[in-house]
């Protein structure tokens, strides 16, 4: 034991006393999060240049209105109500010539859309107020060189509507502030379920914040990918440099192969219960800092750490069996590939799975290795009503998965790292994992 | 005498090659062994079964009394022929690990004492890397013997050494052999072999070919070696009566004899031809010795070697 407590210790340095080890764990949540900060910025930094819109109104009446709620707008609503800088564009309508409007028109209009005049033109046909029996009405149309995402193209559409449905409650005698009144919204909030108190009593749910239940879960299933990779992967390099260096040999002249790979393995799961601090703890101080630390589902903790374990044993395992097998690094490309998307795989699913966590989908998928331990505390992340079988059974299944997978890495692990020569085929390799 | 190695009828395939083929060795305690025998004989395969690294395919290893697991390995220092050393671990912290895993708990004076004595003090906290070869295979000889085991493993020890860094490593192993260990060492090169050795071994094909002595060996091929220095460095001599084979190396040449080769007559048929400045006659050398078994092949590979 305590040869492999050496060998354990000696890997648990070169892992994180590395400056990749420290870039990287650094690097990793900034790449993660920079997009968010990177999408954030990008919002705030707007155009704010006037927008000069011309509206072709067939009704003779409408002008007006969108007129009117554009000017009301450019009054507040693109100013921030804290700094009072402005955060939008002004929107200038025009009113563009009445009746039928020809493609000459349409035309001569993008002509000065395109020198940079206009930034798009409505048009709204004389129709519009007419209700067709199946329900759907005349479509008015909006003319931009950036129509699909457009904010404008959506303001208009909401201001039109607006003025449209007043217009015919007034032509149908009906008094629209009335009928304002009556279609308040009612939104409903999203809670969990009552639980019993430590006295007995009822315990009311706490209110759900709609973006951190979608993607809390998704942060700790990251963390967990995180972990994986930053433990795991080192592991590619270290048997790779024993290897080649034959390093191997000398240790192998003091510790038998079993040794030395529990050794390996024990050493990278302390490695990763330090990635596991270091993010957990940073985690936690963002969360107590925007103070969502009563949404952070603290009492999967426990879980999480038993699946980090089992899934860094897995996976350390197989690139240990990699890092044996290989002469170069062009020989792990074609070996990496097949095991990353084992890796990443659950992030193909997880939108699914964090949606309805208790579905049958959610359930067996996170029932499956080798994406157990990254569905399951996404799933347990996303909804406190997992039952306990399952995250227990979960358990059970990867720590089946993980001893088949470290019986068979170690088989081929004290094979091939003493073995000189070509990469081993399949068929060899499967021989080594049955025969030994 | 106690044994520090027994071997018996051990054999090890790879595949369809037969590395080691029954063979039968015994190294007793305290003494210098030599491993010698071409590449790919069975050098490396044998000393690794005798760490524990390979195991036979059958036969039986005893190490210092072990004859399963690896229970002597905290006894047994081993030198690789490749060196291998983690290139990123500074000296002391890579001599301390190698320390701990053959079981000394503070190996720390041990090191210090290690590192001045090979003149590596000032490179205590460099990494390996930064070492130049030399220094790296001074390392690794520290790393195999500072556990000071009881049998110690040197597969190719010096080559690559300059003269100094080999006097240097000679001396630490002579030290070590005088402190009690068994040494063990594979070389390509006959001269060591014939200065350091008390017990000379040779492999072939996997099969023990010598085992014994230098002058046991020597005994067996008898005094059938006629050494010449001339002054003239190109005179042909394989015509001379008796003579069977020419080891040339100008101004100095070894004559195998045959048995009823009269050492007379080629000497005066020698004077008729050229100045003789030396004429001995004696037993075959090692380098003889190991060409005779292994042929020119292995020969040549010996030749590069030293080269």
């Amino acid at each position: 034991m305590r040869k492999i407590l050496v060998i354990a210790n000696r890997e648990y340095w070169a892992m994180v006393a590395t400056k990749a080890f420290l870039i990287t764990l650094v690097l990793m949540p900034v790449m993660m999060g920079g997009s968010i900060v990177i999408q954030e910025s990008l919002r705030k930094r707007v155009n704010l240049d006037d927008r000069r819109m011309v509206v072709l109104d067939g009704t003779g009446v409408l002008f007006k209105s969108l007129a009117a709620a554009a000017e009301s707008r450019n009054q507040k609503a693109i100013f921030d109500p804290a700094s009072g800088a402005q955060i939008a564009s002004r929107y200038r309508l025009e009113q563009g010539p009445a009746g039928p409007v020809t493609d000459q028109e349409r035309l001569d209009l993008s002509v000065r859309i395109r020198r940079g005049e206009l930034f798009g033109f409505l048009e709204i046909p004389a129709v519009v107020f007419t209700v067709p029996a199946a329900g759907g009405g005349p479509n008015a149309r909006f003319y931009a060189q950036n129509m699909v995402f457009s904010e404008e193209r959506a303001w208009l559409q909401q201001t039109l509507n607006d003025a449209v449905r007043r217009h015919r409650l007034v032509q149908a005698h009906i008094d629209p502030q009335a009928v304002a009144r009556a279609s308040t919204w009612v939104p409903i909030d999203g809670l969990g379920l009552f639980a019993k108190s430590s006295g007995g009593r009822p315990k009311p749910p706490k209110p759900a914040n709609e973006m951190l239940t979608l993607f809390l879960p998704m942060g700790i299933m990251m963390l967990m990918f995180m972990v994986i990779m930053l433990a795991a992967l080192p592991m590619l390099e270290t048997v790779m440099e024993e290897r080649s260096l034959r390093i191997a040999e000398v240790l192998l002249g003091s510790v038998s192969p079993s040794q030395l790979m529990a050794g390996k393995l024990l050493g990278c799961v302390a490695g990763s219960l330090t990635v596991v601090v270091v993010y957990g703890l940073g985690g936690l101080g963002l969360a107590q800092y925007y103070g969502v630390l009563g949404m952070v589902p603290l009492g999967i903790l426990p879980w999480f750490l038993v699946y980090q374990a089992l899934a860094v044993l897995m996976f350390s395992s197989i690139f240990m069996a990699v890092g044996a097998c290989v002469n170069d690094r062009k020989e792990t490309q074609g070996l990496l590939i097949p095991i990353m998307l084992l890796i990443i795989f659950p992030m193909f699913v997880w939108l699914s799975v964090v949606q309805q966590p208790l579905g049958s989908f959610a359930t067996w998928i996170s029932l499956v290795p080798p994406g157990t331990a990254m569905l399951m505390v996404l799933r347990m992340a996303a909804s406190p009503d997992i039952p306990l079988w399952q995250p227990a059974a979960g358990a059970l299944i990867l720590l089946g998965a993980t001893g088949l997978c470290v019986f068979a890495a170690g088989r081929i692990f004290r094979i091939a790292i003493l073995a000189q020569g070509q990469l081993p085929k399949f068929k060899q390799l499967l021989r080594w994992v049955t025969s030994g | 005498m106690n044994h520090a190695i027994e071997l018996e009828q051990v054999v090890k395939r790879f595949g369809s090659c037969l590395a080691v083929d029954h063979l039968d060795l015994v190294v007793p305690e305290g003494v210098i062994y030599g491993f010698i025998g071409p590449n790919g004989s069975g050098k490396t395969t044998t000393l690794r079964m005798i760490l524990r690294i390979l195991y036979p395919d059958s036969g039986r290893i005893t190490v210092l009394g072990c004859d399963g697991g690896s229970a002597a390995n905290d006894h047994v220092g081993y030198l690789p022929e490749e060196r291998g050393l983690y290139r990123k671990m500074r000296v002391r912290e890579l001599l301390r690990f190698f320390a701990q895993l053959k079981g000394m708990r503070r190996p720390g004076p041990e090191i210090d004492g290690w590192l001045e004595r090979f003149d590596l003090a000032r490179w205590a906290n460099e990494k390996v890397e930064t070492l130049s070869k030399g220094m790296a295979q001074k390392v690794q000889f520290i790393a195999a013997i500072v556990a000071r085991p009881r049998l110690l493993v040197l597969d190719e020890p010096f080559t690559g050494l300059d003269p100094v860094n080999m006097d240097v490593l000679r001396g630490a192993m002579q030290s070590a052999h005088q402190g009690g260990t068994t040494v063990i060492f594979s070389t390509h090169d006959m001269d060591v072999a014939e200065r350091l050795c008390d017990t000379i071994f040779m492999i072939y094909h996997g099969k023990k070919v010598l085992d014994g002595t230098l002058a046991a060996i020597q005994a067996q091929f008898g005094e059938d070696t006629i050494r010449i220095r001339t002054a003239d460095a190109d005179s042909p001599l394989s015509d001379l009566p008796g003579v069977l084979h020419v080891n040339d190396q100008r101004h100095y040449k070894e004559l195998r004899v045959s048995r009823d080769a009269d050492p007379r007559a080629i000497l005066q048929q020698l004077l008729g031809r050229t100045t003789v400045e030396h004429f001995e006659l004696a037993r075959p050398s090692l380098h003889d010795i190991f060409v005779r078994i292994a042929g020119a092949e292995a020969g040549s590979a010996e030749e590069a070697a030293n080269a």
